[in-house]
């Protein structure tokens, strides 16, 4: 008989709570997935299935987490946001990515969008202006084990230079232009989606392709984002 | 109860003076809510104020004769509850309970319920005001016309008043300032008196209005705002301001901004950071000098004209903080002319320029004019190469929020100004944001078409060049055919910079979306249809609004088209344009929210407390008539005497003030002849045949002396205004006079119907000003005075 039945008792219950709750976010998730990117033309499987698989839960403040699975941006404090889950979709089914793929992703922010990418490419460089968003983010994609994702605290204007070139950049912060930099860093070949336009109205989430050297665009979406940054 | 002359003569100052208070805090909460939120709260304002008028009207109808018993007590305590208030506005303003954010109305409940709460909150002082007004009234029915006279010339000093004190306190001063006349009244009230207590209460009242108003505090800003949004960067903060009734000029410096709007993916260099400005937080421009040079504007589609030719003369409207004079000066422009309407604006940022730099306002090449843009065109004879228009959506705003904000630049009247000031091979440029679903785009073109159509060109396809990149569209429009060489050039211009033309003479199919590929598959096709004779099919057809604008209806950012809702709910490829264009529903909702708490709060409980006589129903409608006309009147004047006055603040501080010693002096003469029915029936009569008059004359005599000095301006405003408003001031005394004899007991009724009236019809009639126009308007308040001539009749026969 076990000396303490009370605290046996509340352990499997505090357990049994636990994996309930794990359920829940996972039938969410799904819910998620199915109704607010699939059903809104997202077709990526790696896509699909990288939202299915990472918990956004985790990557929102305690307060928010009720709201983690809704069709909406949350708050993640420093006046940043995690974005709608459509939006981390659409520009990761956009960039048309390869599981040996190198991405560099400018905006950390909550770290959940490297998360979703480093379920599908081979490594992922992200950039975050905001110290301790950097910092959260790093410490948040370790704890969750996410190896393959590397964070740094910089700003995104000149890209991560050692790294590069990338197969992919995605920017999730607002531009006037598309900085030169990060163009320089593209392969040959690469893709790049970035949110150009008045950073304080609405912008186009715009997809660059580079040929050699001839670069072209593609406006895919009006949206709106908080205005990039750079040192 | 018997009063004493001195008694009387102390109300009616205390009147004046809370009507001065009143009339400036409206203008000072327009104010307040420019600088926190956007423009589209500006009439808001007049409903919430009304709103408190309306409440006021209700109570003094419910409990008239416990009022009556104990007026002096009443009287004193409201106007102290006026001043009071207005001490608490700011301080309250402040709390998190109480702050609404416009943008997320639509998303978040609780917004809702703040907003409602803070027009409750902001209407409390206008209540007290009324009530102490109200009281007065009923307690001086005999000489209501003199009552009135002080109430609407204390309201036409408040206009000037808040001017004045504009350029000396911030916003969030304002309120605790104005609070000094109602609580001087108070004090002034006591004086007279032997209760010591109330005396010590008015001076510490005094005193604490006098502390909050020498300090000022930062009210929550929309996170919104542009200036919201930059603040967010690190090591970012506002290093200098400077307040005006134009707006708060606030200069931010971070490590950050980098200003390029559209920048060719080809520029090899370095964009440089600068400080950038804002006036009352939406974006203005960065802070340069003449000196920095990087040729950066080279690389973007700004420089289409001075790839098509070499202009010497080159005039820029509205220049900001200076960015197409810079371009010009990049580009060798011999001769610059520049307007910017905002004077603090350019006076601030020439102030600033560091010392020995060559600033670009004060470069010998540049020659500035602080006036309104449209009153230079009509009164300058000079001729340009050509003259430049800012950003669309820098300057007026695309992203909805200045849905209703008036655009006089691009009407088609500023069009044809534009055309006549142009040499032989003039060109006008202007550039704007790609927008999706096409909106803003299309209105341009639609615009230049049209400014072709009427300066009689033929072949309008010859006269516009247009080039593009990802999110920029540069447009130019030329007077004389643009050439062979001229097309030769701007395709070199292309290629090198990665941009993309999309309007020339000789347009190729293997021109389009060459570099950047648009969203908006059917663009094109649109474009054709415009430049074709089918552009008035395609605009009637069209999901949105994109035909040229007029001075009658200068809305040019307003493109949803309430019976088009439909088309655009049912398409999700156009459903984002929605959340884009929320300024016009924001006042939608807003309008909603005040009718409600309106006929909750006035209409209600008059119908519960069962109004006594049988004038009630005749009382209905005429009240209610005049309210909505005169509304009606007052909005359409301050929406078209924007562009006269030069802004939007001046313009309400001219209207309101004209309007409302005209209907003063109307108030008093009206008490000196008899009222009776010919009275009631003569008048509305001629106040509609002079807003008949006024309703296609008003504008058009307007166009033709705007370019009048600004005192002959002030004049003309001044005799414009004065018939209609003197005329408009009698039937509210001579129907109240006529009630006060037949039955007192309907007075407070027919002050509530009134209010809630007015208080409609303010929010009302900027929404039916963006549907039809303002001539419209004016035949809609027009006919309001013939329904209220009517009922007259009606009743004069029963």
């Amino acid at each position: 008989m076990p000396k303490n039945p009370l605290a046996i008792f509340l352990l499997i219950f505090v357990f049994c709570t636990a994996a309930l709750g794990q359920n829940s976010y996972r039938a969410e998730r799904q819910q998620m997935v199915n109704v607010q990117i699939k059903q809104r033309g997202v077709e990526d499987l790696s896509t699909l299935v990288a939202m299915n698989t990472v918990p956004r839960h985790q990557f929102v403040p305690q307060d928010q987490q009720a709201y983690a699975y809704e069709d909406r941006p949350l708050p993640i404090g420093y006046g940043q946001t995690i974005s709608q889950p459509y939006i981390v979709g659409y520009m990761t089914d956009a960039l048309s990515l390869d599981a040996q793929d190198k991405v560099l992703e400018v905006g950390t922010g909550s770290g959940y969008q490297a998360a979703v990418l480093s379920e599908i490419v081979d490594s992922v460089f992200t950039i975050e202006i905001v110290a301790e968003l950097a910092t959260a983010s790093a410490s948040r994609l370790h704890d969750l084990g996410y190896a393959n994702v590397f964070v740094k605290h910089a700003d995104g204007y000149h890209g991560w230079e050692e790294h590069g070139p990338f197969d992919a950049i995605m920017v999730t912060a607002a531009s006037e232009f598309i900085p030169p930099p990060l163009i320089e860093q593209l392969k040959d070949g690469g893709k790049m989606i970035i949110p150009v336009g008045s950073p304080y109205s609405v912008q186009h989430l715009v997809l660059v392709t580079k040929s050699g050297s001839e670069v072209r665009t593609k406006n895919l979406l009006p949206v709106r984002f908080v205005p990039f940054t750079r040192n | 109860m018997i009063l004493t002359k001195t008694e009387r003569q102390s109300t009616f100052i205390g009147v004046g003076l809370i009507s001065i208070a009143i009339i400036a805090q409206q203008l000072a909460l327009i104010r307040i809510f420019s600088n926190t939120q956007w423009y589209h709260f500006a009439f808001v304002i007049i409903s919430i104020a009304l709103l408190g008028f309306g409440v006021a009207g209700t109570i003094l109808s419910l409990w008239r004769p416990w009022f009556s018993t104990r007026f002096e007590q009443v009287f004193s305590l409201s106007t102290f509850g006026t001043g009071f208030s207005l001490c608490l506005i700011v301080p309250v303003l402040n709390s998190e309970v109480l702050f609404f954010d416009s943008y997320q109305i639509f998303e978040d409940s609780h917004q809702i319920f703040a907003l409602l709460f803070s027009c409750l909150v902001l209407s409390i002082p206008f209540f007290f005001g009324a009530l102490a007004i109200g009281v007065a009234f009923v307690q001086y029915n005999r000489q209501i016309g003199s009552l009135y006279f002080y109430n609407l010339v204390g309201s036409a000093l408040g206009g000037p008043t808040f001017l004045a004190l504009a350029w000396l306190l911030y916003p969030s001063q304002m309120p605790a300032v104005l609070a000094l006349f109602p609580l001087a009244a108070f004090l002034f009230i006591q004086s007279k008196r032997a209760n010591l207590t109330y005396k010590i209460i008015g001076l510490v009242s005094i005193a604490i209005a006098a502390g909050l108003g020498m300090q000022s505090m930062d009210l929550p800003v929309s996170e919104y705002k542009s200036l919201s949004k930059t603040l967010l960067l690190p090591n970012t903060s506002v290093t200098m301001e400077r307040n005006s009734p134009y707006g708060l000029v606030q200069v931010v410096q971070s490590p950050h901004v980098r200003h390029a709007p559209g920048l060719s993916l080809t520029f090899p260099g370095e964009v440089p950071v600068r400080n950038v400005v804002f006036n009352d937080g939406n974006w203005v421009g960065p802070v340069f000098n003449a000196l920095d040079s990087n040729n950066l504007s080279r690389y973007t589609t700004l420089a289409l004209p001075y790839v098509l030719r070499r202009p010497g003369t080159v005039l820029i409207l509205e220049a900001g903080s200076g960015e197409s004079i810079k371009m010009a000066l990049e580009h060798d422009v011999p001769e610059i002319t520049a307007t910017e309407s905002n004077r603090t604006l350019v006076d601030f940022l020439i102030e600033i320029a560091d010392e020995g730099a060559d600033y670009i306002f004060s470069h010998p090449k540049v020659l500035l004019n602080k006036i309104e843009p449209r009153t230079f065109l009509s009164t300058s004879d000079d001729k340009y190469d050509l003259i430049a228009l800012p950003i669309i959506n820098v300057f007026g705003g695309a992203s909805g929020t200045n849905a209703l904000q008036e655009q006089y630049l691009l009407t088609q009247e500023a069009l044809q100004a534009m055309w006549s000031s142009l040499k032989v091979d003039g060109m006008i440029t202007i550039s704007c944001w790609i927008d999706y679903p096409s909106r803003g785009t299309l209105r341009i073109v639609s615009t230049l078409i049209d400014a072709l159509e009427r300066a009689g060109i033929q072949n309008a396809e010859l006269h516009v060049a247009a080039v593009k990149n990802w999110s920029l569209l540069t447009f130019c429009l030329s007077k004389s055919p643009i050439s062979t060489e001229e097309e030769d050039r701007l395709r070199e211009f292309c290629d090198r910079h990665s941009f993309d033309p999309v309007l020339l003479p000789n347009l190729k199919q293997s021109d389009i979306d060459r570099f950047n590929i648009l969203q908006d598959t059917s663009f094109y096709d649109y474009l054709n249809m415009i430049v074709s004779d089918q552009r008035e099919l395609f605009w009637s057809n069209y999901a949105f609004r994109v035909q040229p604008v007029s001075d009658n209806n200068p809305y040019f950012h307003q493109h949803l088209r309430p019976l088009k809702l439909n088309q655009v709910l049912g398409d999700q490829s156009m459903l984002p344009a929605i959340f884009m264009e929320l300024g016009y529903f924001l006042v939608i909702a807003a309008f909603a929210v005040i009718a409600v708490l309106a006929f909750l709060l006035i209409i209600i409980p008059l119908l519960l407390a069962k109004v006594p006589g049988r004038e009630w129903l005749w009382a209905l409608i005429y009240f209610a008539g005049i309210g909505a006309g005169y509304m009606f009147v007052e909005i359409v004047l301050i929406h078209q005497f924007i562009l006269y006055a030069g802004n939007a603040v001046y313009s309400t501080a001219l209207v309101l003030t004209c309007l409302l010693l005209a209907s003063g002096a109307g108030s008093l003469y009206s008490e000196k002849i008899k009222s009776d029915h010919r009275r009631l029936i003569r008048v509305p009569l001629l106040i509609a045949g002079l807003l008949f008059f006024y309703s296609f004359a008003l504008g058009w005599f307007l166009q033709s002396t705007i370019g009048l000095s600004q005192p002959l301006k002030v004049a003309i405003t001044l005799v414009l205004i004065s018939p209609i408003g003197f005329i408009m001031g009698m039937p509210f005394p001579s129907a109240m006079s006529y009630l006060g004899l037949k039955n007192k007991e309907t007075v407070p009724w027919a002050w509530g119907v009134n209010s809630y009236s007015s208080v409609i019809s303010t929010s009302a009639a900027t929404i039916c000003a963006v549907e039809f126009g303002f001539s419209w308007l004016l035949i809609a308040a027009g006919s309001a005075y013939l329904v209220v001539l009517l009922a007259t009749l009606f009743l004069s026969r029963t």
